[in-house]
Protein backbone atom coordinates (compact mmCIF):
# COMPACT_ATOMS: atom_id res chain seq x y z
CA UNK A 1 0.00 0.00 0.00
CA UNK A 2 0.86 3.79 -1.12
CA UNK A 3 3.10 5.45 1.97
CA UNK A 4 0.63 8.12 1.98
CA UNK A 5 -2.88 6.09 1.93
CA UNK A 6 -1.65 4.33 4.67
CA UNK A 7 -1.21 8.13 6.46
CA UNK A 8 -4.58 9.24 5.44
CA UNK A 9 -6.61 6.09 6.28
CA UNK A 10 -4.73 6.32 9.64
CA UNK A 11 -5.96 9.69 10.77
CA UNK A 12 -9.38 9.50 9.35
CA UNK A 13 -9.76 6.54 11.22
CA UNK A 14 -8.74 8.30 14.93
CA UNK A 15 -10.40 11.49 13.06
CA UNK A 16 -13.19 11.09 10.76
CA UNK A 17 -13.89 15.15 10.81
CA UNK A 18 -10.04 15.67 9.77
CA UNK A 19 -9.93 18.23 6.91
CA UNK A 20 -7.85 17.83 3.89
CA UNK A 21 -6.01 20.86 4.84
CA UNK A 22 -5.23 19.44 8.08
CA UNK A 23 -4.44 16.05 6.86
CA UNK A 24 -1.81 17.87 4.02
CA UNK A 25 -0.13 19.33 7.06
CA UNK A 26 0.33 16.35 8.98
CA UNK A 27 1.77 14.46 5.73
CA UNK A 28 3.47 17.24 4.03
CA UNK A 29 0.84 16.61 0.37
CA UNK A 30 -1.06 19.40 -0.74
CA UNK A 31 -4.46 19.91 0.37
CA UNK A 32 -5.59 19.02 -3.06
CA UNK A 33 -4.05 15.74 -3.45
CA UNK A 34 -5.44 14.84 -0.21
CA UNK A 35 -9.36 15.86 -1.47
CA UNK A 36 -8.36 13.52 -4.53
CA UNK A 37 -7.18 10.35 -2.78
CA UNK A 38 -9.69 10.88 0.03
CA UNK A 39 -12.34 10.82 -3.09
CA UNK A 40 -10.78 7.71 -4.89
CA UNK A 41 -11.04 5.48 -1.65
CA UNK A 42 -14.32 6.52 -1.02
CA UNK A 43 -15.25 5.53 -4.38
CA UNK A 44 -13.43 2.50 -4.47
CA UNK A 45 -15.13 1.28 -1.22
CA UNK A 46 -11.93 1.90 0.94
CA UNK A 47 -13.44 4.36 2.97
CA UNK A 48 -17.19 3.06 3.67
CA UNK A 49 -18.33 5.42 5.72
CA UNK A 50 -18.09 8.44 8.48
CA UNK A 51 -19.01 7.82 12.00
CA UNK A 52 -19.67 9.12 15.58
CA UNK A 53 -19.32 7.30 18.68
CA UNK A 54 -22.02 8.46 21.28
CA UNK A 55 -21.44 8.04 24.71
CA UNK A 56 -25.42 7.19 25.41
CA UNK A 57 -24.92 7.21 28.62
CA UNK A 58 -24.58 10.86 29.09
CA UNK A 59 -27.92 11.89 27.30
CA UNK A 60 -29.77 9.61 29.49
CA UNK A 61 -30.20 6.86 27.05
CA UNK A 62 -29.19 3.99 29.19
CA UNK A 63 -29.00 0.95 26.69
CA UNK A 64 -27.66 -2.24 28.06
CA UNK A 65 -25.77 -4.71 25.48
CA UNK A 66 -25.91 -8.28 25.26
CA UNK A 67 -23.84 -11.13 23.24
CA UNK A 68 -25.67 -13.95 21.92
CA UNK A 69 -24.24 -16.97 20.45
CA UNK A 70 -26.31 -19.30 18.19
CA UNK A 71 -26.33 -22.48 16.80
CA UNK A 72 -28.27 -22.68 13.46
CA UNK A 73 -29.39 -25.75 11.64
CA UNK A 74 -29.09 -25.07 7.40
CA UNK A 75 -31.67 -25.57 5.52
CA UNK A 76 -31.95 -26.37 2.33
CA UNK A 77 -30.61 -23.91 -0.42
CA UNK A 78 -29.48 -21.46 2.23
CA UNK A 79 -25.80 -20.44 4.06
CA UNK A 80 -25.10 -18.93 6.82
CA UNK A 81 -24.48 -15.71 4.69
CA UNK A 82 -28.31 -15.34 4.30
CA UNK A 83 -29.56 -16.17 7.66
CA UNK A 84 -26.84 -13.57 9.09
CA UNK A 85 -28.22 -10.89 6.54
CA UNK A 86 -31.93 -11.69 7.93
CA UNK A 87 -31.01 -11.10 11.64
CA UNK A 88 -28.81 -7.96 10.91
CA UNK A 89 -32.44 -6.51 9.88
CA UNK A 90 -33.28 -6.03 12.87
CA UNK A 91 -32.49 -2.37 14.08
CA UNK A 92 -31.29 -3.47 17.74
CA UNK A 93 -28.59 -6.08 16.05
CA UNK A 94 -25.44 -3.96 16.46
CA UNK A 95 -23.00 -6.49 14.84
CA UNK A 96 -23.01 -10.32 13.52
CA UNK A 97 -19.99 -12.32 13.21
CA UNK A 98 -19.89 -16.12 12.27
CA UNK A 99 -18.00 -18.28 14.14
CA UNK A 100 -15.86 -21.59 13.86
CA UNK A 101 -16.49 -24.01 16.84
CA UNK A 102 -19.64 -24.36 18.76
CA UNK A 103 -21.42 -21.86 18.13
CA UNK A 104 -22.30 -20.68 14.49
CA UNK A 105 -23.40 -17.19 14.98
CA UNK A 106 -22.06 -14.50 17.19
CA UNK A 107 -24.30 -11.26 17.65
CA UNK A 108 -23.95 -8.03 20.04
CA UNK A 109 -27.61 -6.41 20.37
CA UNK A 110 -28.64 -2.79 22.17
CA UNK A 111 -31.60 -2.69 24.24
CA UNK A 112 -32.52 -0.51 26.89
CA UNK B 1 35.57 10.59 69.49
CA UNK B 2 36.88 10.19 66.17
CA UNK B 3 36.36 13.75 63.88
CA UNK B 4 33.36 14.30 61.72
CA UNK B 5 34.38 14.00 57.96
CA UNK B 6 33.61 15.81 54.86
CA UNK B 7 32.63 12.89 52.26
CA UNK B 8 32.73 15.33 48.93
CA UNK B 9 36.89 15.43 49.46
CA UNK B 10 36.43 11.47 48.34
CA UNK B 11 35.53 12.60 45.14
CA UNK B 12 37.32 12.18 41.87
CA UNK B 13 38.26 15.02 40.14
CA UNK B 14 37.12 13.31 36.31
CA UNK B 15 33.37 13.36 38.58
CA UNK B 16 34.06 16.94 39.80
CA UNK B 17 35.08 17.83 36.36
CA UNK B 18 31.33 16.71 34.83
CA UNK B 19 29.21 19.49 34.08
CA UNK B 20 25.36 18.92 35.29
CA UNK B 21 23.27 17.55 32.51
CA UNK B 22 21.37 20.76 31.36
CA UNK B 23 18.44 18.80 30.82
CA UNK B 24 17.90 17.62 34.83
CA UNK B 25 18.11 21.19 35.72
CA UNK B 26 15.32 22.27 33.72
CA UNK B 27 13.22 19.09 34.64
CA UNK B 28 13.96 20.58 38.39
CA UNK B 29 12.41 23.86 37.34
CA UNK B 30 8.95 21.97 35.95
CA UNK B 31 8.38 19.83 38.97
CA UNK B 32 5.87 21.32 40.83
CA UNK B 33 4.08 23.65 37.93
CA UNK B 34 0.68 23.07 36.60
CA UNK B 35 -0.96 22.89 33.27
CA UNK B 36 2.38 22.16 31.81
CA UNK B 37 3.25 20.93 28.13
CA UNK B 38 6.16 19.25 27.95
CA UNK B 39 8.19 18.90 24.56
CA UNK B 40 11.53 18.46 26.63
CA UNK B 41 11.86 14.82 27.37
CA UNK B 42 13.35 12.61 24.61
CA UNK B 43 10.82 9.11 25.18
CA UNK B 44 8.18 7.74 23.25
CA UNK B 45 4.77 9.14 24.32
CA UNK B 46 3.56 5.37 23.47
CA UNK B 47 3.86 2.46 25.73
CA UNK B 48 5.68 -0.56 24.60
CA UNK B 49 3.46 -2.44 22.20
CA UNK B 50 1.42 -5.20 24.18
CA UNK B 51 2.48 -8.07 22.76
CA UNK B 52 6.38 -7.38 23.71
CA UNK B 53 4.75 -6.66 27.22
CA UNK B 54 2.89 -9.74 26.97
CA UNK B 55 6.24 -11.67 26.57
CA UNK B 56 7.99 -10.32 28.94
CA UNK B 57 5.03 -11.21 31.49
CA UNK B 58 5.00 -14.71 30.08
CA UNK B 59 8.48 -15.12 30.76
CA UNK B 60 8.62 -14.03 34.47
CA UNK B 61 5.43 -16.48 34.57
CA UNK B 62 7.68 -19.05 33.41
CA UNK B 63 10.54 -18.18 36.11
CA UNK B 64 12.93 -16.65 33.72
CA UNK B 65 14.85 -14.78 36.23
CA UNK B 66 18.20 -16.20 35.79
CA UNK B 67 21.43 -14.22 34.57
CA UNK B 68 22.42 -14.73 30.89
CA UNK B 69 25.85 -15.48 28.99
CA UNK B 70 27.69 -12.28 29.95
CA UNK B 71 26.83 -11.35 26.04
CA UNK B 72 23.27 -11.83 26.49
CA UNK B 73 20.72 -14.53 25.07
CA UNK B 74 22.21 -16.40 21.99
CA UNK B 75 18.71 -16.38 20.59
CA UNK B 76 18.52 -12.45 20.59
CA UNK B 77 22.16 -11.75 18.78
CA UNK B 78 21.00 -14.06 16.42
CA UNK B 79 17.98 -12.36 15.82
CA UNK B 80 20.28 -9.23 15.40
CA UNK B 81 22.50 -11.06 13.28
CA UNK B 82 19.11 -12.09 10.93
CA UNK B 83 17.92 -8.47 11.13
CA UNK B 84 21.19 -6.65 10.08
CA UNK B 85 21.55 -8.75 7.55
CA UNK B 86 18.41 -8.65 5.77
CA UNK B 87 17.95 -4.40 6.08
CA UNK B 88 21.30 -3.93 5.23
CA UNK B 89 23.40 -7.30 4.10
CA UNK B 90 25.45 -6.53 7.10
CA UNK B 91 26.85 -9.37 8.87
CA UNK B 92 27.66 -10.19 12.48
CA UNK B 93 28.43 -13.14 13.70
CA UNK B 94 26.25 -14.03 16.70
CA UNK B 95 28.61 -15.56 19.02
CA UNK B 96 31.20 -12.61 18.44
CA UNK B 97 30.28 -9.44 17.44
CA UNK B 98 27.11 -8.81 19.40
CA UNK B 99 26.97 -7.81 22.94
CA UNK B 100 23.68 -7.08 24.22
CA UNK B 101 24.04 -3.83 27.06
CA UNK B 102 21.81 -2.42 29.36
CA UNK B 103 20.66 0.37 26.87
CA UNK B 104 23.23 2.18 24.82
CA UNK B 105 24.13 4.24 27.82
CA UNK B 106 26.04 1.53 28.86
CA UNK B 107 27.05 0.38 25.56
CA UNK B 108 28.11 4.48 24.93
CA UNK B 109 30.50 4.07 28.09
CA UNK B 110 32.15 0.68 27.29
CA UNK B 111 32.82 1.38 24.00
CA UNK B 112 34.42 4.65 25.17
CA UNK B 113 36.41 3.06 27.89
CA UNK B 114 37.32 0.23 25.53
CA UNK B 115 39.44 1.88 23.52
CA UNK B 116 39.95 5.33 25.09
CA UNK B 117 44.29 5.63 26.80
CA UNK B 118 44.64 8.59 29.48
CA UNK B 119 45.38 11.39 27.12
CA UNK B 120 43.54 10.20 23.94
CA UNK B 121 41.03 12.65 21.77
CA UNK B 122 38.12 11.95 21.05
CA UNK B 123 36.23 13.61 18.23
CA UNK B 124 32.58 14.55 19.59
CA UNK B 125 30.33 16.24 17.35
CA UNK B 126 28.55 18.54 18.42
CA UNK B 127 25.23 19.38 18.85
CA UNK B 128 24.42 16.31 20.15
CA UNK B 129 23.67 14.28 22.91
CA UNK B 130 24.72 15.15 26.69
CA UNK B 131 26.24 11.75 27.34
CA UNK B 132 29.07 11.68 24.73
CA UNK B 133 31.47 14.36 26.42
CA UNK B 134 31.27 12.86 30.08
CA UNK B 135 32.31 9.14 29.09
CA UNK B 136 34.72 10.92 27.52
CA UNK B 137 36.22 12.66 29.71
CA UNK B 138 35.44 9.47 32.69
CA UNK B 139 37.45 7.24 30.49
CA UNK B 140 40.29 9.91 30.67
CA UNK B 141 40.21 11.36 27.65
CA UNK B 142 40.10 14.25 25.64
CA UNK B 143 37.12 15.52 23.96
CA UNK B 144 37.09 17.51 21.16
CA UNK B 145 34.75 19.03 19.98
CA UNK B 146 33.51 19.68 15.87
CA UNK B 147 30.16 21.79 15.40
CA UNK B 148 27.72 20.91 12.17
CA UNK B 149 25.70 24.17 11.40
CA UNK B 150 22.35 25.08 10.29
CA UNK B 151 24.15 25.68 6.69
CA UNK B 152 24.45 21.85 6.02
CA UNK B 153 21.11 20.85 7.83
CA UNK B 154 23.55 19.83 10.56
CA UNK B 155 24.93 17.04 8.77
CA UNK B 156 28.81 16.29 9.37
CA UNK B 157 31.08 17.41 6.52
CA UNK B 158 34.73 16.52 6.09
CA UNK B 159 35.97 19.89 5.99
CA UNK B 160 34.86 20.88 9.61
CA UNK B 161 35.92 17.59 10.93
CA UNK B 162 39.56 17.20 8.92
CA UNK B 163 40.90 20.32 11.34
CA UNK B 164 40.17 18.62 14.48
CA UNK B 165 42.28 15.82 14.00
CA UNK B 166 45.25 15.56 15.66
CA UNK B 167 47.97 13.16 16.13
CA UNK B 168 46.16 12.18 19.42
CA UNK B 169 42.48 11.69 17.43
CA UNK B 170 41.79 8.31 18.80
CA UNK B 171 38.24 7.59 17.36
CA UNK B 172 34.87 9.77 16.88
CA UNK B 173 31.72 9.56 18.36
CA UNK B 174 28.56 10.10 15.73
CA UNK B 175 25.22 10.09 15.99
CA UNK B 176 23.23 9.91 12.92
CA UNK B 177 19.81 10.78 12.95
CA UNK B 178 21.10 13.09 15.68
CA UNK B 179 19.60 14.02 18.56
CA UNK B 180 19.19 17.38 18.63
CA UNK B 181 18.85 18.17 15.75
CA UNK B 182 16.99 15.61 13.67
CA UNK B 183 19.84 15.69 10.96
CA UNK B 184 20.95 12.38 9.20
CA UNK B 185 23.54 12.02 7.13
CA UNK B 186 23.41 11.31 2.77
CA UNK B 187 25.74 8.29 1.80
CA UNK B 188 27.66 10.54 -0.03
CA UNK B 189 28.70 12.55 3.02
CA UNK B 190 29.60 9.65 5.00
CA UNK B 191 31.98 8.55 2.22
CA UNK B 192 33.67 11.62 3.05
CA UNK B 193 34.11 10.70 6.45
CA UNK B 194 35.01 7.54 6.15
CA UNK B 195 37.88 8.46 4.02
CA UNK B 196 39.14 10.82 6.55
CA UNK B 197 38.76 8.21 9.15
CA UNK B 198 41.10 5.43 7.30
CA UNK B 199 43.28 8.51 5.98
CA UNK B 200 43.86 8.84 10.00
CA UNK B 201 43.46 5.75 11.37
CA UNK B 202 40.65 6.27 13.58
CA UNK B 203 38.31 4.03 15.54
CA UNK B 204 34.44 5.15 15.05
CA UNK B 205 31.81 4.77 17.43
CA UNK B 206 28.27 5.40 15.66
CA UNK B 207 25.08 5.68 17.96
CA UNK B 208 22.51 4.66 15.70
CA UNK B 209 19.49 4.34 18.31
CA UNK B 210 17.66 6.24 16.50
CA UNK B 211 17.92 4.37 13.14
CA UNK B 212 14.42 3.28 12.87
CA UNK B 213 13.08 6.62 13.02
CA UNK B 214 14.64 7.71 9.61
CA UNK B 215 11.29 10.02 7.28
CA UNK B 216 12.91 10.24 4.45
CA UNK B 217 15.95 8.74 2.82
CA UNK B 218 16.87 5.73 4.18
CA UNK B 219 19.24 5.15 6.97
CA UNK B 220 23.08 3.99 6.22
CA UNK B 221 25.07 2.59 9.25
CA UNK B 222 28.25 3.64 9.23
CA UNK B 223 29.93 -0.08 9.58
CA UNK B 224 28.22 -0.72 5.90
CA UNK B 225 30.50 2.07 4.28
CA UNK B 226 33.41 0.01 2.80
CA UNK B 227 36.11 -0.59 4.99
CA UNK B 228 34.65 0.59 7.99
CA UNK B 229 33.28 -2.94 9.67
CA UNK B 230 36.31 -3.37 11.22
CA UNK B 231 36.91 0.38 11.97
CA UNK B 232 33.08 0.89 13.52
CA UNK B 233 31.19 0.09 16.59
CA UNK B 234 27.61 -0.05 16.08
CA UNK B 235 25.43 1.33 19.11
CA UNK B 236 21.61 1.04 18.98
CA UNK B 237 19.31 -0.14 21.04
CA UNK B 238 15.41 -0.65 21.91
CA UNK B 239 14.25 2.41 23.68
CA UNK B 240 13.22 4.84 20.71
CA UNK B 241 12.11 2.47 18.11
CA UNK B 242 10.15 -0.03 20.50
CA UNK B 243 9.62 2.73 23.12
CA UNK B 244 10.67 0.32 25.70
CA UNK B 245 12.91 3.24 27.32
CA UNK B 246 12.10 1.84 30.62
CA UNK B 247 13.26 -1.57 29.97
CA UNK B 248 16.93 -0.27 29.52
CA UNK B 249 18.42 -2.46 26.35
CA UNK B 250 20.71 -2.05 24.10
CA UNK B 251 23.28 -3.64 21.85
CA UNK B 252 26.64 -2.83 20.52
CA UNK B 253 28.08 -4.34 16.73
CA UNK B 254 31.77 -4.75 15.87
CA UNK B 255 34.87 -6.69 15.43
CA UNK B 256 35.42 -9.38 17.93
CA UNK B 257 38.20 -8.12 19.39
CA UNK B 258 36.22 -4.81 20.14
CA UNK B 259 33.08 -6.37 21.17
CA UNK B 260 35.10 -9.19 23.70
CA UNK B 261 36.95 -6.39 25.56
CA UNK B 262 33.92 -4.89 25.96
CA UNK B 263 32.49 -7.58 27.46
CA UNK B 264 35.43 -7.41 29.70
CA UNK B 265 34.24 -4.43 31.57
CA UNK B 266 30.57 -5.18 31.09
CA UNK B 267 30.75 -8.60 32.93
CA UNK B 268 32.02 -6.72 35.88
CA UNK B 269 30.15 -3.66 35.79
CA UNK B 270 26.86 -4.91 34.56
CA UNK B 271 27.10 -8.87 34.40
CA UNK B 272 24.85 -9.20 31.86
CA UNK B 273 21.58 -6.86 30.47
CA UNK B 274 18.19 -7.57 32.45
CA UNK B 275 16.96 -11.10 31.04
CA UNK B 276 13.18 -9.61 31.08
CA UNK B 277 14.19 -6.78 28.65
CA UNK B 278 16.32 -9.26 26.11
CA UNK B 279 13.16 -11.60 26.13
CA UNK B 280 11.14 -8.64 25.17
CA UNK B 281 13.81 -7.61 22.96
CA UNK B 282 13.81 -10.90 21.10
CA UNK B 283 9.53 -10.64 20.53
CA UNK B 284 10.11 -6.75 18.88
CA UNK B 285 12.57 -8.36 16.58
CA UNK B 286 10.31 -10.82 15.26
CA UNK B 287 7.19 -9.73 15.76
CA UNK B 288 7.36 -5.95 16.20
CA UNK B 289 7.84 -4.58 12.95
CA UNK B 290 4.14 -3.81 12.57
CA UNK B 291 3.72 -1.92 15.85
CA UNK B 292 7.10 0.35 15.00
CA UNK B 293 5.87 1.11 12.17
CA UNK B 294 2.70 1.90 13.47
CA UNK B 295 4.95 4.46 15.95
CA UNK B 296 7.14 5.77 13.34
CA UNK B 297 3.96 6.88 10.94
CA UNK B 298 2.10 8.80 13.80
CA UNK B 299 5.80 10.41 14.61
CA UNK B 300 6.15 11.62 11.14
CA UNK B 301 2.89 13.45 10.86
CA UNK B 302 3.81 15.41 13.84
CA UNK B 303 7.28 15.77 12.58
CA UNK B 304 5.59 17.47 9.75
CA UNK B 305 2.81 19.49 11.92
CA UNK B 306 5.61 20.91 14.40
CA UNK B 307 7.35 22.38 11.67
CA UNK B 308 5.07 24.22 9.70
CA UNK B 309 4.04 25.04 13.24
CA UNK B 310 7.18 27.00 14.10
CA UNK B 311 7.99 28.26 10.66
CA UNK B 312 4.34 29.90 10.75
CA UNK B 313 5.05 31.82 14.24
CA UNK B 314 8.19 32.80 12.73
CA UNK B 315 10.75 30.84 14.19
CA UNK B 316 12.47 29.15 11.10
CA UNK B 317 13.09 25.42 11.57
CA UNK B 318 14.93 23.19 9.43
CA UNK B 319 13.42 19.64 8.34
CA UNK B 320 14.52 17.14 10.73
CA UNK B 321 14.49 13.85 8.81
CA UNK B 322 15.26 11.62 11.47
CA UNK B 323 14.52 10.86 15.12
CA UNK B 324 11.86 12.63 17.21
CA UNK B 325 13.13 16.41 17.59
CA UNK B 326 12.65 19.48 15.87
CA UNK B 327 15.33 21.92 16.49
CA UNK B 328 14.37 25.85 16.19
CA UNK B 329 16.21 28.89 15.42
CA UNK B 330 15.31 31.52 17.62
CA UNK B 331 18.50 33.44 17.97
CA UNK B 332 16.38 35.93 15.68
CA UNK B 333 14.07 37.23 18.93
CA UNK B 334 17.44 38.57 20.65
CA UNK B 335 16.88 36.11 23.78
CA UNK B 336 19.45 33.37 24.31
CA UNK B 337 18.81 29.51 24.19
CA UNK B 338 18.37 29.34 28.01
CA UNK B 339 16.68 32.53 28.56
CA UNK B 340 14.20 31.38 25.76
CA UNK B 341 13.53 28.57 27.17
CA UNK B 342 13.10 29.58 30.87
CA UNK B 343 10.74 32.69 29.76
CA UNK B 344 8.72 30.51 27.86
CA UNK B 345 8.40 27.66 30.93
CA UNK B 346 7.77 30.75 33.02
CA UNK B 347 5.34 32.53 31.13
CA UNK B 348 3.54 30.35 28.68
CA UNK B 349 4.33 26.80 30.82
CA UNK B 350 6.01 24.75 27.74
CA UNK B 351 8.96 22.84 28.78
CA UNK B 352 11.70 22.93 25.63
CA UNK B 353 15.55 22.38 26.26
CA UNK B 354 17.78 24.56 25.51
CA UNK B 355 19.92 23.97 22.25
CA UNK B 356 23.31 25.05 24.09
CA UNK B 357 22.69 21.95 26.37
CA UNK B 358 23.92 19.56 23.47
CA UNK B 359 27.15 22.24 23.02
CA UNK B 360 27.86 25.09 22.25
CA UNK B 361 26.93 25.17 18.73
CA UNK B 362 23.42 24.40 19.61
CA UNK B 363 22.97 28.10 20.91
CA UNK B 364 20.54 30.09 19.21
CA UNK B 365 18.39 26.72 19.08
CA UNK B 366 15.84 25.11 21.02
CA UNK B 367 15.45 20.78 21.19
CA UNK B 368 11.60 20.66 20.86
CA UNK B 369 10.43 16.88 21.39
CA UNK B 370 7.98 16.03 19.11
CA UNK B 371 7.09 12.85 20.87
CA UNK B 372 4.08 14.25 22.67
CA UNK B 373 0.66 14.23 21.55
CA UNK B 374 -0.65 16.32 18.76
CA UNK B 375 -2.91 17.93 20.58
CA UNK B 376 -0.23 18.91 23.13
CA UNK B 377 2.05 19.87 20.53
CA UNK B 378 -1.05 22.07 18.91
CA UNK B 379 -1.33 23.87 21.74
CA UNK B 380 2.89 24.30 22.73
CA UNK B 381 3.16 26.01 19.07
CA UNK B 382 0.10 28.09 20.06
CA UNK B 383 1.57 29.16 23.33
CA UNK B 384 4.94 29.62 21.84
CA UNK B 385 3.16 31.92 19.15
CA UNK B 386 1.74 34.08 21.44
CA UNK B 387 5.24 34.74 23.34
CA UNK B 388 7.29 35.44 20.54
CA UNK B 389 4.78 38.25 19.49
CA UNK B 390 4.83 39.35 22.96
CA UNK B 391 9.08 39.74 22.16
CA UNK B 392 7.84 41.49 19.39
CA UNK B 393 6.19 44.20 21.32
C1 LIG C 1 21.51 9.81 20.98
C2 LIG C 1 21.14 8.98 22.14
N1 LIG C 1 21.93 7.95 22.49
C3 LIG C 1 21.63 7.17 23.55
C4 LIG C 1 20.52 7.41 24.33
C5 LIG C 1 20.25 6.51 25.49
O1 LIG C 1 19.54 5.39 25.08
P1 LIG C 1 19.23 4.16 26.01
O2 LIG C 1 17.84 4.34 26.55
O3 LIG C 1 19.29 2.98 25.08
O4 LIG C 1 20.24 4.08 27.07
C6 LIG C 1 19.67 8.47 24.00
C7 LIG C 1 18.48 8.76 24.83
O5 LIG C 1 17.94 9.83 24.83
C8 LIG C 1 19.99 9.26 22.88
O6 LIG C 1 19.22 10.29 22.52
Amino acid sequence: MDEMIRHILEILENDARASPEEIATLTGMSAQEVSQTIAKLEDTGVIRHYKTIVDWDLVGENYVYAVIELKVTLERNQGYQAIAERIYKFPEVRSVRLLSGDYDISLTVRGK
Amino acid sequence: MRPPCDPSKFIAEAVKSIPPSGIRRFFDLVSGLEDIISLGVGEPDFITPWHIREMCIHSLEKGQTSYTSNYGLPELRDELTRTYYRRYGLDYNPASEILITTGVSEALDIAIRAVVNPGDEVIVVQPSYVAYVPSVILAGGKPVIVSTCREDDFSLTAEALKPAITSKTKAIVLNFPNNPTGAIMQQEGMEDIADLVVENDLFVISDEVYECLTYEGTHVPFSSLEGMKDRTVMLNGFSKAYAMTGLRLGFAMGAPDIIHSMMMIHQYCMLCAPITAQVGAIEALRNGKGEMERMVREYDRRRHFIVKGFNSIGLECCNPRGAFYAFPYIGGTGLSSSDFAERLLDEKKVVTIPGDVFGEAGEGFLRCAYAASLEDIRKAIERMGDFVDGLKQ
